[in-house]
């Protein structure tokens, strides 16, 4: 029983391993000198909704300026960034609905291309804060889930839950310095890039929907900023699937707009064991420039077999501004398992265009290599095409 | 008796005219007075309304009278400025300064700055005008581009910094030079910006390509695909030619890669893994720094050749086609650039290969 749900539960994680990229958190802004998350986010390490401020600066500074009258002034774009267009009325409630959709066409240029459209996303959000700075918050995201491509066609999606909570958690703040979350909450680890396909958010098992019940512990000044994560799993799984342990993230800023960090995680359930480690740089440049990179090292170990899986990976991603409102991106990863001694590198360079507040267009194409002692593999190509509209 | 009455009569006659005459003289004068007068206010009055050339009109059908006048010639001279007719302007401001302060600007030209006495000048406008030209001056350096005439850029220039020296000596406000400065200094790094320099560099890449081979049966002429993917190192260098918005570059490396190669059909089962393939990429490049002077994107236009240890299963029966090769591509490339390094990622494709081509590597300037 126990190897079953433990095959269940690798043809989950493999299954959302399938899905693409969600675009929620942008650590490459830090090209625009902003180091820290909290900036823009009411979650301290990003993703989820955007506050008052974020929503400004992506109306202002992000998106592009091109479907605007050439007279209206950035004060005004930036009050009607607010949700539905308005300036908020009052202090304390903040909705929010956002959508991701994405044309994926795998195999791009070969005979057996496939394509398909999934809807990634379509949330509602609402924060409560309250008191000085946003003191006390309160945020909850519930929205539609996509059942994994794996289980479509099988017994098993009819009773796949469509729609989920992805986050609900409570915020104190009593300082700038200090943050208590407590909630269902991404889990403190490496850099939270947007594309939660990559090898170093698939390989650590940080994907869409591997959010948990536990409680953040978060510290930020100019020069430092950490996180600690205990958590018990996402408790509307079954209990045995539920990861438990914790997490934690630390940056040091140097030379102004560049920040080096470390991650660890160890987290265990009733099949796997699984410790994580990951250094990494996130690094502004000028003009809104940035790369990110980095190096992590995946330990998984199985409690019902013998087989202790080792994997690392890395990811290098430049982001250059070519102008207000366009980005040029291109990432490269690598993953390696140490088992079949295999290793892949995907190159995927990509423009991710915001024309103007509330709308983000993006296209990847994704050049995947595998590396074999035992056979030559062509090459994989997947084309995806995104488009991620909020209010 | 009567010849005094004659006489008299003469004399009196003869000062009626001289009266009249003077009458005459006086009433044409204070006429044309008042008609320089009236012009002047006119002009000032066009100036007010921005009706600028209606400036110069009245100007030239008046210009006996108001060419004397270095009112009128200053008011010609701010009509020119303001549209950005400069030449015009610093002709006029020069006239000025010649017809109606030419004692006192050479009586400043002759002494040195620190013998400068505030009398030289304080009765003259010579500060303004002297501020004018080298503004006006500047303007017309600034405005320069490569099709200007050498001479003619060395020429504004030199008169801008002339102006400025002397504008400095007659104690024009230092802030005000200062920002003229600024501003040729600016124009003077624009054009160093545009010059190109060259630079040798060298480079360090991890470079991986998948490629194909045959191998073809002797007897029969049935060629079996192999595909081999291959990854390794490229060291080399090349030279760059650079300015402010491009970057050429003409560059070459030696690849030493280890490849695993198979099959791609069943027709018959072949593979070989950490084969040693040896190489070199080379040819021409070019960066565009449009979106910054340190993260540059651009094409290149590799050339490859490589070559492998294949192993030959049964060379009585089988040989190789394409063993080695040489292949033209292309690269989509960007570079960070920090200091005298950059970071330089490539991706793209040489033909016929069914893959890509990519390279990730570390640039050296010297």
């Amino acid at each position: 029983m126990l190897k079953k749900n433990y095959l269940i539960l690798l043809l989950l994680i493999g299954a959302y391993q399938l899905l693409c990229s969600r675009a929620e958190a942008y650590p490459n802004f830090i090209g625009h000198g902003y180091n820290s998350c909290i900036t823009c986010h009411y979650n301290p390490f990003g993703n989820g909704p955007i506050n008052d401020y974020g929503r400004a600066f992506s109306a202002t500074a992000v998106g592009g300026r091109g479907f605007y009258n050439d007279n209206k002034p950035e004060e005004l774009i930036s009050q009607e960034s607010g949700f539905f267009f308005k300036q908020p009325e009052n202090q304390h409630f903040r909705p929010q609905a956002s959508y991701r959709g994405m044309l994926l066409k795998q195999n791009f240029g070969e005979v057996k291309e496939k394509t398909d459209y999934i809807h990634m996303q379509a949330d509602l959000n609402m924060v409560v804060k309250y008191g000085e700075n946003d003191k006390y918050i309160a945020s909850a995201t519930f929205g539609y889930a996509p059942v994994p491509r794996a289980l479509q066609g099988t017994p098993a999606e009819s009773s796949t839950k469509k729609y989920r909570a992805r986050e609900h958690y409570v915020g104190y703040r009593p300082s700038s310095t200090w943050g208590f979350y407590a909630g269902l909450m991404d889990k403190t680890y490496g850099i939270r890039i947007v594309e939660h396909t990559s090898y170093s958010r698939m390989t650590p098992q940080l994907t869409m929907d591997d959010q948990s019940h536990g409680v953040i512990l978060h510290f930020n000044t100019p020069v430092f900023e950490g996180g600690l994560n205990a958590f018990v799993g996402n408790l509307t799984q079954d209990a045995p699937l539920r990861m438990k342990g914790f997490a934690g993230t630390f940056e040091y800023t140097l030379l102004e707009k560049n920040r080096i960090g470390f991650s660890v995680m160890k987290e265990q359930n009733d099949f796997v064991e699984e410790t994580a480690y990951a250094a990494h740089l996130r690094s502004g440049l000028d003009h809104g420039n940035s790369i990110i990179f980095e190096v992590g090292r995946v330990e998984k170990t199985p409690k019902l077999l013998e087989s202790k899986k080792t994997e690392y990976y890395s990811i290098f991603q430049n982001h250059i501004r070519a102008t207000r409102g366009i980005y040029l991106l291109n990432s490269i990863e690598y993953y390696k398992n140490i088992v079949d001694n295999s290793y892949r590198v995907r190159f995927g360079p990509s423009i991710q265009y915001f024309p103007m507040s509330k709308i983000e267009l993006r296209v990847d194409l994704n050049n995947t290599r595998n590396y074999s002692q035992d056979s030559s593999v062509k090459d994989r190509w997947d084309l995806l095409a995104q488009i991620h509209l909020w209010l | 008796m009567g010849s005094v009455g004659t006489d008299s009569l003469v004399v009196v006659k003869m000062m009626k005219i001289k009266l009249t005459v003077l009458a005459f003289i006086i009433s044409t004068s204070a006429f044309a007075a008042t008609t320089s007068l009236d012009n002047l206010m006119l002009m000032q009055l066009y100036l007010d309304k921005n009706q600028l050339e209606k400036v110069e009109d009245l100007y030239d059908e008046n210009e006996d009278s108001l060419g004397k006048n270095w009112m009128a010639l200053e008011r010609l001279a701010i009509s020119f400025e303001r549209r950005e007719k400069f030449k015009e302007a610093i002709e006029t401001y020069r006239k000025i300064i010649v017809n109606f302060n030419k004692e006192a600007h050479e009586k400043i030209l002759s002494t040195s700055a620190s013998k400068m006495d505030p009398s030289y000048y304080d009765k003259t406008k010579l500060q303004f005008y002297y501020y004018k030209l080298a503004f006006l001056n500047t303007q017309l350096f600034s405005k320069t581009n490569s099709y200007s005439p050498q001479n003619e850029r060395g020429k504004y220039k030199k008169n801008a910094e002339g102006f400025i020296g002397l504008s400095r000596k007659v104690k024009v406000d230092e802030g005000e030079l200062k920002l003229l400065e600024d501003l040729l200094q600016e124009k003077i790094n624009n054009d160093e910006k545009l010059t190109y320099t060259s630079r040798y560099y060298a480079t360090l890449d991890f470079i991986s390509w998948q490629d194909r081979l045959f191998l073809v049966k002797i007897n029969s002429g049935i060629k079996t695909n192999l595909l081999s993917t291959a990854i390794g190192t490229c060291i080399g260098g090349g030279k760059k030619w650079e300015n402010i918005n491009y970057e050429f570059d003409l560059e070459g490396c030696l690849a030493v890669l280890t490849a695993t190669i198979s099959s791609e059909d069943r027709a018959i089962k072949y593979q070989q893994s950490s084969v040693s393939v040896k190489g070199f990429v080379a040819g021409p490049g070019v960066y565009f720094k449009t979106f910054s002077e340190n993260v540059l994107l651009g094409v290149h236009v590799p050339v490859k050749y490589r070559q492998g240890d294949w192993t030959n299963p049964d060379e009585t029966q089988y040989r190789f086609e394409r063993e080695k090769t040489f292949e033209v591509g292309y690269f989509l490339q960007s570079k960070i650039k920090i200091k005298n390094v950059s970071l330089r990622t490539r991706l793209g494709k040489v033909f016929p290969n069914p893959g890509s081509l990519w390279s990730i590597g570390l640039l050296y300037d010297f």
